[in-house]
């Protein structure tokens, strides 16, 4: 049994007594799992067939066990036995109903297994990122620091300053560890080197999270120092994938970034801090070697006990005052605490969540909104057996009980098809969105370490909570309302089984509620359409069938890499240069390029000046700055707008030049040509020569797919070493760059290609994310592009269940009319009157529920903001197509009954029973 | 079968269609559930499928009535889950199916026998 279907059959075998479960549980379990071993090989009918089947026999059979046990047990009381006896009759009886009526039974489960699915899918992906729980100690107790500064409200990194004095003056928190994430090069046994996520930690963070070795130790003090043997701590998964779980690598030496470093620990299983990490490296601060301003930690803490956040934030505040006086450095900044899971989690992923579960919740509503229906017209019908029933002595507790008892058969069962469906949504889940990089994380689109979607004991509980609330909210109006009728009444006059001011009430209800759901939901899933349509014109310039992209990281001391081979800029520029003529020379290699940045995924900034313009030095423009090679726009089969691309002839030597993008050209040289004119970047020395624009470029998304500024230029390779390098490159210019090849026929070479081309210059550098340019892009879109999958199945199930549930409103209270009908046909009215007195009864309503719903709608949309690509919450196109669309929808669900009643004979319609 | 009065074994007799099937499964050899299913499903030729509940409240049964037993067979670890139990006939049990199939083929024999005096006077 896989790992979902197993606990969902442990939760029916709830329904046997405990001494049955006991003794054959378990091996029942093995049973049914190789029952629907075998059914998942003949189809999805016979795992269907299975599951109903073990859900039905466990109600019969599960009741049938308990009955014989209370049967067993003489000394029970009566009474008890009496209860168990009728409620064994009720269920006995609930089935046959059950059966009797199979499209009835078959349309309610339908419906609430949609709901229950839905539901449970998004309590399970909630409930496994944020509430089943951190894997530390009292994790509500670790705290997050940031520092902002005031003036800009921009948050930044912690300097090697400012931890050590914060670590010596707080009395908050237990102690404060610092980390700093790094990527990490492991040369692998057959010599490639790798590419891993690590981070440099603080001795004292494992302490201060719990964390406990599985094998080996974690680092000590004598570790942090400068200058210690280099040690290193490997994850469990890791240590299982590469080393083939092998507790002799404790003690071993591996080659980290070129050197020598001993293996001292296995981390426990399942531990990945902060993000999802492999390895750990000590983190050698020496912050005496460092100007104050310097370095970026990530730091943490774990409160004292007793000590609250406000006090902890309060005390930081105080410091933050003192070392503000002290440094000038300092001036305006602030520490900004949040906890561990705030941090990780972040805001717009759990308003994003919780949106997705209201969502989930309305569909959930409708369903039981439709099943509602659907039993109060069979109930009606069955007025008069229920009337009967009352005449010979049955309470109205007793008839209540039975009505509930056959609504909660159809809630498990829609329980028990809910929970396959949300099995197989939760998978989704983890594929697509985790995979797919939808995730929008404060740190990126890579899933938490702590994070497991399961459908276990707690959303279990869960379902079974749903169940038994949407028995009560499907059940018991139609339950109260039958049971409560005038007995005489109905016996008397059997053609009046159901009168028609309950069901105009009933029906009342029921179209606003489906209708205000629908419309809500129907308004979030063509936001996320719209925006998925949007995102298709992203990239929509650039041809990229046949371009690949890699990746490659240089070492870099400031990542704490050992960085012997590439000591400088020029020893940098010489490795890329060379690649990419090794590249282009390679067969079937049509053109090469290595650029800062690749389209679509944004780029770096940089404040400009415009000759003749803006040259004063307060007005300068931030504008977006990628370096490229020379065959960059022929790589991506980019023309120029205007004037030239780049070439071999721009060196070091010769003038400096730039191409600009259509929007720069626009907003800086509007109706002039842009060609020959001059830009400049601002850097702090004013040592950058002027750039001559010698070409205009299409926009290629260079502020990434939402693309808010997309004024932008670019700076040759070849020139990058010029003026002010650092202003030209950014931070980490020359030591992370990205390599794009264009290829003639297929991809599949290009990842050995980049590998055997890297090696032949540098054996020691990774080749890390080698992905074709379409995923590139496809990956950046992720966020928007699965959320709408979500959306347009919650919109979609929304829409059927409400033209299903309008459906039979209003046949429902159109058949009821029927006789009325018949005698205004009688008396002379047209067939179209008929239809226009019954639509122009349904109106009202109609509108009503639409007023509400565009309400609703509103409230929902705004939290939807996070995942829509270029499309406002607020659309008014698409609140006017979902407005159209339900019009249209109630309003064929309002004819076609209204039609059909209008055709019969008035004289049958008049004798209508 | 001197185990047994004559009256305990009548006392199980008849057998119902369903409980002799699983008789007969675990009379040709040791079985667990699935495979007792399984076997039910083949020799009714697909007419009798089985499901897990009620072929263990119908273990449950036997296994009160003392027809079946619990076998301490366990096929080697490697190849079999330890949570699998195996069940296998007890003697009475053996005496119980034995009855019915002669009880069964009495009745069987006694309609040919009408059957071939019916076509004789025809």
């Amino acid at each position: 049994m896989n790992s979902t279907s197993g606990p969902i059959y442990r939760w029916l075998l709830l329904a046997y007594p405990r001494s049955f479960r006991e003794r054959f549980g378990d091996t029942m379990c093995e049973t049914f799992g190789d029952a629907l071993h075998a059914a998942r090989q003949e189809g999805l009918a016979a795992v269907g067939r299975v599951w109903i089947s073990a859900a039905v026999h466990a109600v019969r059979f599960g009741a049938g066990e308990r009955f014989a046990e209370i049967k067993r047990r003489a000394s029970v009381a009566k009474d008890a036995s009496m209860t168990l006896r009728s409620l064994s009759a009720d269920i006995r009886y609930g089935i046959r109903m059950l059966m009797k009526h199979r499209g009835l039974t078959l349309n309610a489960v339908a419906a609430l297994a949609l709901g229950i699915g839905l539901t449970t899918t998004m309590f399970s992906i909630v409930y496994g990122a944020v509430f089943r729980g951190l894997p530390f100690e009292r994790p509500d107790e670790l705290v997050h620091f940031e520092r902002e500064n005031l003036e800009t409200g921009r948050q930044m990194a912690v300097t090697y300053h400012d931890y050590a004095d914060w670590r010596a003056q707080q009395t908050s928190f237990v102690d404060l560890g610092a980390f700093v994430e790094a990527v990490i090069h492991v040369k692998s046994p057959r010599g490639h080197a790798e590419r891993n996520d690590g981070v440099f930690i603080s001795h004292a963070s494992f302490g201060l999270m719990g964390a406990r070795p599985l094998i080996g130790r974690l680092f000590s003090a004598e570790d942090d120092r400068p200058g210690a043997p280099n040690t290193i701590v490997l994850s469990h998964a890791i240590w299982q994938r590469q080393f083939g779980s092998d507790s002799a690598i404790v003690g071993r030496t591996l080659q980290i970034h070129g050197e020598g470093t001993t293996v001292i620990g296995i981390m426990a299983r399942g531990f990945g801090f902060p993000i999802a990490e492999q390895f750990w490296l000590p983190l050698r601060l020496d912050h005496n070697r460092v100007e104050r301003g310097g370095g970026r930690l990530d730091v943490f803490g774990r409160l004292k006990p007793g000590v609250t956040f406000e006090q902890a934030v309060a005390e930081f505040e105080g410091i933050a005052k003192r070392l503000e006086l002290e440094y000038p450095v300092n001036a305006g900044v602030r520490a900004t605490l949040k906890t561990f899971r705030d941090e990780y989690v972040g805001q717009d992923f759990m308003n994003t969540l919780r949106i997705m579960f209201i969502v989930a919740v309305l569909v959930l509503v409708v369903a039981c909104a439709n099943v509602a229906n659907l039993l109060f017209a069979r109930t009606s019908r069955r007025a008069t057996e229920i009337a009967v029933r009352t005449a010979i002595g049955a309470s109205r507790a007793r008839i209540i009980r039975q009505l509930l008892t056959e609504t909660f058969l159809i809630a498990l069962l829609g329980a028990v098809a809910g929970l396959a469906l949300a099995n197989l949504a939760v998978d989704w889940f983890q594929s697509s969105m985790i995979e797919g990089g939808g995730l929008p994380l404060p740190h990126g689109p890579v899933a938490l370490f702590w994070w497991d979607f399961r459908i276990d004991a707690v959303p279990l509980a869960f379902v079974l909570i749903l169940t038994l609330t949407s028995t009560l909210v499907a059940g018991l109006v139609p339950a109260i309302k039958t049971s409560g009728a005038d007995v005489s009444g109905i016996l008397k006059d059997n053609s009046r089984g159901s009168s028609g001011s309950r069901v105009g009430r009933m029906a009342k209800a029921l179209i606003i509620s489906e209708l205000a759901v629908t419309t809500g939901v129907l308004v979030a899933a063509g936001l996320t359409v719209k925006s998925v349509l949007q995102t298709m014109t992203v990239g929509r310039d650039l041809s990229t069938d046949q371009v690949m992209t890699a990746r490659i990281g240089l070492p870099d001391r400031r990542m704490g890499l050992h960085d012997a081979n590439y000591p400088d800029l020029n020893a940098r520029f010489r490795f890329w240069d060379q690649l990419v003529h090794r590249l282009a020379d390679q067969p079937g290699v049509l053109s090469a390029t290595v650029t800062t940045n690749l389209p679509v995924t944004g780029s770096g900034s940089a404040r400009i000046a415009v000759e003749g313009m803006n040259e004063s030095e307060e007005d300068s423009p931030s504008v977006r700055r990628v370096v490229v090679s020379a065959n960059f726009f022929e790589t991506f089969g980019v023309g120029m707008i205007q004037g030239r691309s780049f070439n071999e002839r721009d060196q070091v030597g010769s003038e400096p030049v730039t191409i600009v993008n259509q929007s720069f050209a626009d907003r800086f040289f509007p109706g002039t040509s842009p060609l020959f004119r001059r830009i400049k970047i601002r850097d702090a020395e004013g040592q950058d020569p002027w750039l001559t624009v010698v070409g205009v470029a299409p926009d290629l998304w260079m502020d990434g797919p939402r693309n808010r500024d997309p004024e932008g230029f670019y700076i040759p390779f070849t020139q990058s070493l010029m003026g002010n390098p650092q202003a030209r490159l950014g931070f980490w210019g020359l030591t992370f760059m990205n390599i794009a090849v264009r290829v003639r026929g297929d991809l599949v070479d290009a990842p050995s290609l980049f590998r055997t081309t890297v090696s032949s210059i540098d054996g020691d550098v990774p080749v890390s994310t080698v992905r074709p340019m379409r995923e590139v892009i496809g990956q950046r879109l992720g966020r928007y592009r699965v959320y709408s999958i979500f959306f347009m199945a919650c919109g979609g199930a929304a829409l059927l269940l409400a033209l299903i549930g309008l459906y039979g409103v209003l046949a429902f209270s159109v058949s009821s009319r029927t006789a009325e009908i018949g005698i205004r046909m009688a008396l002379g009215s047209g067939t179209s009157r008929v239809v226009r007195s019954v639509v122009t009864q349904a109106a009202r309503h109609i509108v009503v529920g639409l007023g509400i719903g565009t309400l609703l709608a509103l409230w929902l949309s705004r939290g939807l903001n996070q995942i829509l690509y270029q499309v406002e919450p607020w659309d008014a196109g698409v609140f006017a197509g979902v407005v159209a669309l339900l019009v249209m929808t109630s309003l064929i669900a309002c004819i076609v009954p209204a039609r059909r009643a209008a055709r019969i004979d008035p004289a049958d319609a008049v004798r209508y029973d | 079968m001197p185990a047994f009065g004559q009256e305990a074994i009548d006392g199980f007799l008849p057998v119902k269609p369903l409980v002799y099937h699983i008789l007969l499964a675990l009379a040709e050899e040791e079985r667990h559930g699935y495979a007792i299913m399984q076997r039910v499903r083949e020799r009714s030729e697909n007419r009798l499928r089985l499901e897990t509940g009620p072929l263990y409240r119908q273990l449950k049964r036997l296994l009160d009535e003392g027809l079946v037993e619990e076998s301490e067979h366990r096929p080697a670890p490697d190849r079999d889950d330890q949570r699998r139990r195996y069940y296998r006939l007890t003697r009475l049990g053996h005496a119980v199916i034995a009855a019915e199939t002669e009880r069964m083929a009495d009745l069987v024999n006694h309609a040919r026998r009408l059957e071939d005096t019916q076509q004789a006077e025809a």
